[in-house]
């Protein structure tokens, strides 16, 4: 067995014995299968009801019946959003600040490098196995969605709908994988391995909360329930005239949401479930061709910290300094 | 079997060690003594190639630790100063991953034999964090030779262990020594152990390597010397005050 895979291979074994991790864990199994499974029963119950409509009307001798409603089976997903942003940065988070500290700790890391292993094989092993354990989980995740969907719901799931969830699982992946770099990255550069899951913590509230939100806030038509520009009776091309008026606003306004990878999770992950209208005829992807800039913005900053923690640890020979 | 030219280390205008030249034989159990802050774990990390030169060159049967820093690696243990391995973990899965890391092809064999050899194997299947800091030295050095090399590195084995713990420990050493003929370079700032065990030693001063001989010349050179320490603190002592 190379060094790399047996770093891999005792990455992912204490993951599974690290407790902080297998109760967040547990958590988002649990709520991603609660809220799948409500989802998935809404879905039934709107079939099931315009079914009920379409067999009275035919007691009733008619002919002509009312289109089917729009069922969106894949918005049975639309909670997950909200959960990997919460308990899958989190999760993603402690495993990247865990598998640093663990060294720091133990004192390892002169005996391992001490052994054929170089500093980047063994950076590699720790990244690679944490990202095999975040696929394994939005893959659990998404065979248990798909699962609830066809079996509960009933409604009919096309071979897009399927590409186009595990689509959306794979950004899922993406965004997860952002949270351990950054993990990862700032228990490598910050000595104390406390204050380092501290700063990863406020960075993901800054990044996750409070940069959509100012997005939010200065958004004009989220001035109004229901938006502003439709409550003053304003069409797409007027819409667009007015906020020309405001450009550098508008610019500051999206670059503000465009620094948060959990924006950028948040609008290629509705486009893909067919929860932010506007995408139903698009391929999946289609989809990912549209919203390139936010796939981007999921792979970019995960790139650049993974670089940077490779930097880092690689210049790090100080032996004071693990 | 151990050879440095020149070895030097410099952090910005600190040089940590300076001009290291040592020889080291097949076989030796080598001390290499100083105060703290001499210079001597620089030194060992240099050559068991945690950390680069600045300057100068060091081998090790015959390879060179930074251009055949691998094929340098195999040949060595290494057992770094407070080791606490990942306590998690027991003592066979600790052993399990290093012995791994080393590419050992029968780990589980060599396990048993290692842990045979330290009288450790009903401690085998414990968990690291409930051991004693004398039994988490004892499963450091297992781990330093589960691949059976040639150079066993040690900085301060036996520092903070109990009268027992480090007589253990020393015992431990000279069978591994005596039994697989195994060269010890062992960094310690305690003479009594030095005077135990060590065949030869080497005595480093602010970086500067004061003296490196064999325990019995340098008892010859220094015959009015009534121990080890006097003579430590002649050598010293005398370069201090010029």
């Amino acid at each position: 067995m190379s060094p790399m895979l047996v770093v891999i291979k005792k990455e992912i074994t204490d993951a599974l014995k690290n407790k902080l991790f297998l109760i967040i864990l547990g958590m988002l199994l649990l709520l991603t299968i609660v809220s799948v499974v409500l989802g998935s029963y809404q879905v039934k119950v709107s079939l099931d009801s315009y079914n009920q409509s379409i067999s009275f009307l035919k007691s009733l001798g008619k002919t002509t019946f009312p289109a089917a409603p729009n069922l969106n089976p894949l918005s049975s997903s639309k909670s997950f959003v909200n959960y990997i942003g919460l308990l899958g940065a989190l999760l993603a988070m402690v495993l990247g600040n865990a598998s640093v500290v663990k060294e720091k700790r133990s004192g390892t890391l002169k005996l391992i490098l001490s052994r054929q292993i170089f500093r980047d094989t063994f950076l590699n092993g720790k990244v690679i196995g944490n990202m095999i354990l975040l696929f394994a989980i939005t893959f659990v995740t998404s065979i248990i969605t798909l699962v609830s969907v066809v079996v509960i719901s009933s409604a009919p799931i096309s071979s897009g709908d399927i590409v186009r969830m595990f689509l959306f699982f794979l950004m899922s992946f993406l965004y997860m994988t952002f949270f351990l770099v950054l993990g990862i990255f700032l228990a490598v550069l910050i000595p104390n391995g406390n204050k380092a899951l501290l700063i990863t913590v406020i960075i993901w509230l800054v990044i996750s909360f409070i940069l959509p939100q100012i997005g939010d806030t200065m958004d004009m038509d989220n001035q109004l329930p229901g938006g502003f520009f439709s409550s003053m009776g304003m069409n797409k091309a007027d819409t667009q005239k007015v906020l020309d008026h405001f450009k550098f606003y508008e610019t500051t306004r999206d670059g503000i949401e465009q620094m948060s990878p959990t924006k950028h999770y948040e609008r290629v992950g509705f486009a893909l479930l067919n929860i932010k209208p506007g995408f139903e005829q698009n391929t999946a992807l289609e989809v990912l061709s549209i919203k390139w800039i936010d796939v981007l913005g999921l792979l970019a900053p995960s790139i650049i910290l993974w670089l940077l923690a490779y930097m880092v640890f690689l210049k790090r020979e100080n032996i004071y300094q693990e | 079997m151990l050879v440095t030219k020149d070895l030097t280390k410099k952090y910005q205008d600190f040089t940590a060690v300076d001009k290291l030249n040592l020889t080291v034989k097949d076989g030796a159990i080598f001390g290499f003594l100083g105060h703290n802050g001499a210079g001597k774990t620089t030194s060992l990390s240099m050559l068991t190639t945690l950390i680069l030169p600045t300057s100068g060159s060091a081998t090790i049967d015959g390879f060179d630790v930074v251009k055949d820093n691998l094929q340098v690696r195999n040949l060595l243990g290494y057992l770094p100063e407070n080791v606490m391995l990942y306590g998690d973990l027991t003592a066979r899965e600790n052993l399990q991953f290093f012995g791994k890391l080393s590419k050992v092809k029968d780990v589980n064999k060599n396990i048993d034999e290692v842990l045979n050899m330290l009288n450790f194997t009903e401690w085998t299947d414990k968990k690291v964090k409930t051991f004693s800091k004398g039994m988490r030295q004892r499963i450091g050095i297992a781990q330093a030779i589960l691949h059976k090399p040639k150079i066993l590195f040690l900085d301060e084995p036996t520092s903070g262990l109990d009268p027992q713990g480090t007589k253990d420990i020393r015992n431990i050493l000279l069978k591994i020594n005596a039994e697989w003929g195994t060269t010890i370079f062992m960094n310690t700032h305690l003479l009594s152990e030095v005077t135990k065990i060590c065949t030869d030693i080497g005595i480093i001063s602010h970086g500067k390597l004061l003296v490196s001989e064999s325990l019995s010349n340098l008892k010859e050179n220094f015959k009015d010397a009534k121990s080890l320490e006097e003579i430590y603190f002649s050598i010293e002592g005398g370069v201090n005050n010029e």
